[in-house]
Formats: structure tokens, C-alpha cells, sequence
């Protein structure tokens, strides 16, 4: 594939938005945008987590997976890889920064199965992308998926808590936000298709 | 608490899209057809009960650092199990489920109530956790997709019911449809079922 | 004993030793059934692309044809292993005279690859029919390039309209939503919320047919 790996990560942010063109990484997205920092640290996370298992998962698959011929495995051999890094994450974190460890919560855990980082993982090896163009991707889907997640939580910061009926607090006019939101992003899809 | 409770729970309280707003991404990619959210419930409730009993199994052994590679092999290994045995033997069957494959395995449902649920209590109260939650899921699942499906197809499991007037609704077929037909379902739930006021 | 260093990497390896292994041994019991049923089936669409013009040419019904496997298949169907070319390729031959010709084509979708079948007429320039094999795409979504109507707008589709043409011997195409009718024939209707997907599709029959029909062009299949 010829695309630079510049324009891909411009791509990655807004034409190809992990989250709200290809609607991936839906539930911790949902559940920690109420305050903006703790939707700041979960983003800075996430991003982190994907931008080093999609390089790890990449070495994993050319020099490991592909070589031995056991391609199969592909889905089993990305997740254990991203649950170690995770697990790996929660252990230093929650010694460093325990006061991190205890917003994030269980949606630290849930990063693992967060399918944004699968799903970058499953583009760039169908996309054939190489080493720099699935760094460039990753970088890209991560701030692009921090992106989001901060205006989600700046929106609601926003919204005056009283003007929104009672039933619809929280989840619920999260999912309308975030549904507008896709709308929106759906005309930015005409300028540059990666893909 | 009974088994009773533990189902009621798991299936209605604290129902996993509702309430724990899990499973988001399933909920999105699969609602348009009434067809594809029935499979992808009853792989998810498998799934679940499986996951949740062997999980719980091993809880006692199971050291804290290495827990989330366990539960996501143990999650992974049992939705590939089941993908090899349609294959060899229910073949059509198994062409249904393929795709859903790796919709299943990212699934948070299955991590959220392993980590909360299966990894803390007993083997059988892990089997009922496992199958209310999934039951609860695949109920809304069949909800957002029967009016998706009605408005985005008009028709209900493949079968036409609006005539030949009915303009199919575009938008419907779309995953943004599925935020709003998600949001009004939450906002009727906590208004009705939580009573929830002002 | 759970806090020690080397039971946490003992137990992860235990488990992954005796669940892979639980795989490892399901698959190779199955492998053997699983092949079967997908020989058979792959086989069954190869003849099914083709079913149309052999029924043309014998003055059956192409449901007949298709009913008859695998003996139908074995009569018709034959495959072809041209040197240097490196898709699969099969025949449909009736009374020693070559009918149609079935390629084997390969693309990327959006979530993974896809193969398809695409059978021609003995010229290669027209698409007779369009057939899917496998493909990993949103399933209500993507997925639906496998229903009738999406892959019936191929059938009989003049595909190579420039055969002099060095860069594309094919011609552009226009998506038009789902609910229209197309007035002109560069114009297909798209999958209703899957526009990558129904791009990747025109992509990969246009790359493929550049392919084989520069192959063609100067060798004999």
C-alpha cells in the first residue's frame, strides 16, 4: 500500500475515526466520559495500549506467526498479547498511581477486551500496512479515539445537568451525543479513503 | 443470595446493556437484522455460562497478576471450540456464525461479568449469572433489531410485513440509528423499571 | 504460593498448554470433515457460476445442473492449470466446446480478505455470474454483498469495455444508493450502510480482471 504513513495518521483521527466511523471501543467510551480527567487518563491509556500492542502484535505476526504458517492462531495469539500488556499496565499503575488505579476501575481490565485495539490489530494486518504505516495508524486511531472520548466528556461537562430529563441522564444521552457525533463524522468520510 | 435472585439479577436489575452499558459495539454492529442478534445472543450465552463456570473453577488457583490472560484465553479457547464443532459437524449453521467469531471473543460482556461475577463466587452461581446476563442482552438485542429491522427492511426475521408502499427508512440500517433506538430504550427503562425522578 | 515468582508464569503456561491443546486436538479430529463440506460446497458454487450457459448450451434447466452434483460437476466442470497464472481457474466444457470460464478472485473487504468466483464468457470480457466463497464483513451489514440482488447485477455485465488498454482494461462504476434503479450501466446499487464494502468488491473484480486479462492476452489458458 502506497499511502504515506502522514496521511494515515491524519486519517486515522478524523476520515476513519476508530470510534465513531467504525464504532469500536463503545463501552469504556460510554461509562468514563463524565469528568474530563479521568476520560483524559482512560484516552491516554487506551492510546498507549494501542499504539504498543499494534508494534508488538506486528513483530508478533511477521516474524512469528507468518514464518511458522500458523496464521489461524491470529485472534488468540493478539488477545493474549494485548491482556499481558494490560495486565502488565494495571501492576504499575495501580503501585505508582493508585489514585488512577481507582477511577479506571474495572474499565482498566476491560481495555483488553476494548475491540478499538483488536480491531487496529485486524486492520493492519489486512491492510498489509508496514512497520511505520501501522505506528502512523495506531497513533493516529489512539488520539483519534482520546479525541472523541474528551468531547463526549466536554459536551456533557456542558450540558446543564437539569435541561436533560431525568430517565435520560448519564448512558442514555451519551448514546444521542455520540450518535449525532457519527453523523457528523460520516461527512468527513469523503476526503481521504483509507482503507 | 438464591439462584433465583442471582438470574433475576443478571438478567433484569442489573442487565448488562441497560444497566452496566456493556456490550455496545455488538449491540451496534449486529441490531439491523432480527436474525443476526438471535445467533449472536445465543453464542453470547453459551459463551458466558461456559466462560463464567471454568472461570470460577479455577478461581482458588487463579494468581491476581496473571488473571486477565487467563480469562481471555479461557473466552477465547471456548468460542473457538465452538466455531471448530459447527464447522465439522453443522455446517450451514456454522456458516451463520462464523462471522461473529471475533464479535464475540472482544465482547466485554463476557470480561465484565468474569471479572465481576465468575472470578468471586461459586461454579453454579456462575453457570446462572452466565446465562441470565445472557439473556438479558440477547433481549434487548432482539428489541433494537426488531425496530430496525421493521423500519430499516419492513420486514420481521426476513419475512416481508409492510406492503410494497413501505419506503424502507434508510438510517435504520445504519449503526448511528441504533444510539438513538438504544437511548430511548434506556430512557423508557430507568423511567418505568427504576422509577426514576427528578 | 500465589504470591511466589514462577507459580503466576507456571499456571498461564499450564493453561495455555491445555487449552491450545484442546484445540489443536479438535482441529485435527474435525479437519478432515471440515474439508469435505467446504470441497463440496466451493465445488457446488464453481458449477453454479457457471450453470446458466452449460443449461444454455445442453437445454436443461440450471437447476437441474446444479441438483446433479457432483456428477454434473464431474461431467462439465474441469480445472485448468495454466503455467505462470496464479488464481484458480476451471472450465465448463459440453461436447468437447469450451462454454465459460470460473476464476478464482481475491480482494480485501473491511474487516478481511474475501474470495469470490467469477465466471466469463470465453473471451473474458463479460461476467456471466458473481459468486462470494468466503468473506469476513459486518454481518447485517457488509455481509449482505452475498444476497441475490447485490450479486445478480453482475450477471451478463460487459466488465472488459477497453481490451487495448495497457493500464485498465476495465471501466469505472458508480454507486448509487440501494433503493434506486440504475439508468445507466456504469451505475450499481450499493449496500445500504456499507460503502467500503461494496467499493472493495468493484476494487477487487476490476484489479483481478486487469490480471487476467493481461494473462490472457498473451497466452493460452
Amino acid at each position: 500500500m502506497e499511502i504515506s504513513a502522514f496521511v494515515l495518521f491524519w486519517a486515522a483521527i478524523f476520515t476513519g475515526n476508530i470510534l465513531l466511523t467504525y464504532f469500536l471501543g463503545m463501552c469504556s467510551y460510554l461509562s468514563i466520559s463524565k469528568e474530563i480527567e479521568s476520560a483524559f487518563g482512560l484516552g491516554i491509556a487506551v492510546a498507549f495500549v494501542l499504539i504498543v500492542t499494534s508494534a508488538l502484535n506486528w513483530l508478533v505476526y511477521y516474524y512469528i506467526l507468518f514464518p511458522f504458517g500458523i496464521v489461524y492462531l491470529q485472534y488468540i495469539v493478539f488477545i493474549i498479547v494485548i491482556a499481558a500488556f494490560v495486565q502488565f499496565l494495571e501492576l504499575v499503575i495501580e503501585r505508582y498511581t493508585p489514585a488512577l488505579y481507582y477511577s479506571l476501575g474495572i474499565f482498566l481490565p476491560l481495555i483488553t477486551v476494548n475491540c478499538a485495539i483488536l480491531g487496529v490489530g485486524l486492520f493492519m494486518i489486512i491492510r498489509k500496512y508496514s512497520f511505520i504505516q501501522t505506528l502512523a495508524f495506531s497513533a493516529g486511531s489512539g488520539i483519534g479515539w482520546l479525541l472523541a472520548i474528551l468531547m463526549l466528556a466536554g459536551i456533557r461537562r456542558k450540558l446543564k445537568e437539569k435541561m436533560v430529563p431525568a430517565g435520560l441522564r448519564g448512558a442514555g444521552i451519551s448514546l444521542i451525543i455520540t450518535g449525532i457525533m457519527a453523523l457528523g463524522f460520516i461527512g468527513f468520510s469523503g476526503i481521504v479513503q483509507i482503507q | 443470595m438464591t439462584k433465583k435472585e442471582i438470574f433475576i439479577n443478571a438478567t433484569f436489575k442489573d442487565n448488562a446493556i441497560w444497566r452496566q452499558i456493556l456490550g455496545i459495539c455488538s449491540a451496534l454492529a449486529v441490531t439491523n437484522l432480527m436474525l443476526n442478534s438471535l445467533i449472536m445472543g445465543l453464542g453470547v450465552i453459551f459463551t458466558l455460562a461456559m466462560a463464567g463456570m471454568t472461570i470460577s473453577f479455577i478461581r482458588a488457583w487463579t494468581p491476581r497478576s496473571v488473571r486477565m490472560m487467563v480469562q481471555v484465553l479461557i473466552i477465547a479457547a471456548y468460542v473457538i471450540i465452538v466455531d471448530i464443532f459447527l464447522k465439522a459437524n453443522m455446517p450451514v449453521i456454522s456458516k451463520q456464525l462464523g462471522p461473529y467469531v471475533g464479535l464475540i471473543i472482544t465482547n466485554c460482556i463476557l470480561m465484565g461479568r468474569a471479572e465481576a461475577f465468575a472470578s468471586q463466587n461459586k461454579v453454579m452461581d456462575s453457570l446462572v449469572d452466565g446465562i441470565g446476563s445472557g439473556i438479558g442482552y440477547t433481549m434487548v438485542l432482539l428489541l433494537i433489531s426488531f425496530i430496525r429491522e421493521l423500519f430499516g427492511f419492513g420486514s420481521i426475521f426476513g419475512f416481508r410485513i409492510m406492503g410494497d408502499w413501505w419506503t424502507a427508512w434508510s438510517i435504520m440500517v445504519m449503526a448511528p440509528s441504533a444510539f438513538f433506538i438504544l437511548a430511548m430504550l434506556i430512557w423508557i427503562i430507568n423511567t418505568y423499571y427504576y422509577k426514576v425522578k427528578a | 504460593m500465589k504470591d511466589s515468582f514462577w507459580f503466576p508464569i507456571v499456571f498461564m503456561l499450564i493453561n495455555v498448554v491445555l487449552f491450545t491443546g484442546i484445540l489443536a486436538v479438535m482441529y485435527r479430529y474435525s479437519e478432515v470433515k471440515i474439508e469435505t463440506y467446504e470441497t463440496a460446497s466451493y465445488q457446488q458454487k464453481i458449477l453454479g457460476t457457471m450453470a446458466a450457459k452449460i443449461a444454455e448450451v445442453t437445454e436443461q434447466s440450471p437447476e437441474e445442473i446444479i441438483a446433479a452434483y457432483p456428477s454434473s460437476f464431474e461431467k462439465y466442470v474441469q480445472k485448468l492449470e495454466p503455467k505462470d497464472f496464479e488464481r484458480e481457474v476451471y472450465k465448463a466444457v459440453v461436447d468437447d466446446q469450451v462454454v465459460a470460464y470460473c476464476f478464482e478472485i481475491k480482494g480485501n473487504g473491511l474487516w478481511g480478505s474475501m474470495r469470490a468466483l467469477v465466471s466469463t464468457s470465453t473471451d473474458f470480457k463479460t461476467i456471466l455470474d458473481f459468486a462470494i466463497v468466503n468473506q469476513q464483513e459486518t454481518p447485517g451489514l457488509g455481509a449482505r454483498i452475498e444476497e441475490k440482488w447485490f450479486l445478480e447485477q453482475f450477471q451478463n455485465r460487459l466488465f472488459v469495455v477497453n481490451p487495448e488498454s495497457n493500464d485498465d482494461v476495465t471501466q469505472s462504476y458508480e454507486f448509487i444508493a440501494e433503493t434506486q434503479t440504475p439508468v445507466t450501466d456504469r451505475q450499481l446499487k450499493r449496500v445500504t450502510g456499507a460503502t467500503i464494502t461494496s467499493d472493495s468488491v468493484i476494487k477487487m473484480l476490476r484489479a483481478e480482471f486487469n490480471y487476467i486479462y493481461d494473462y490472457v492476452r498473451s497466452n493460452e489458458l
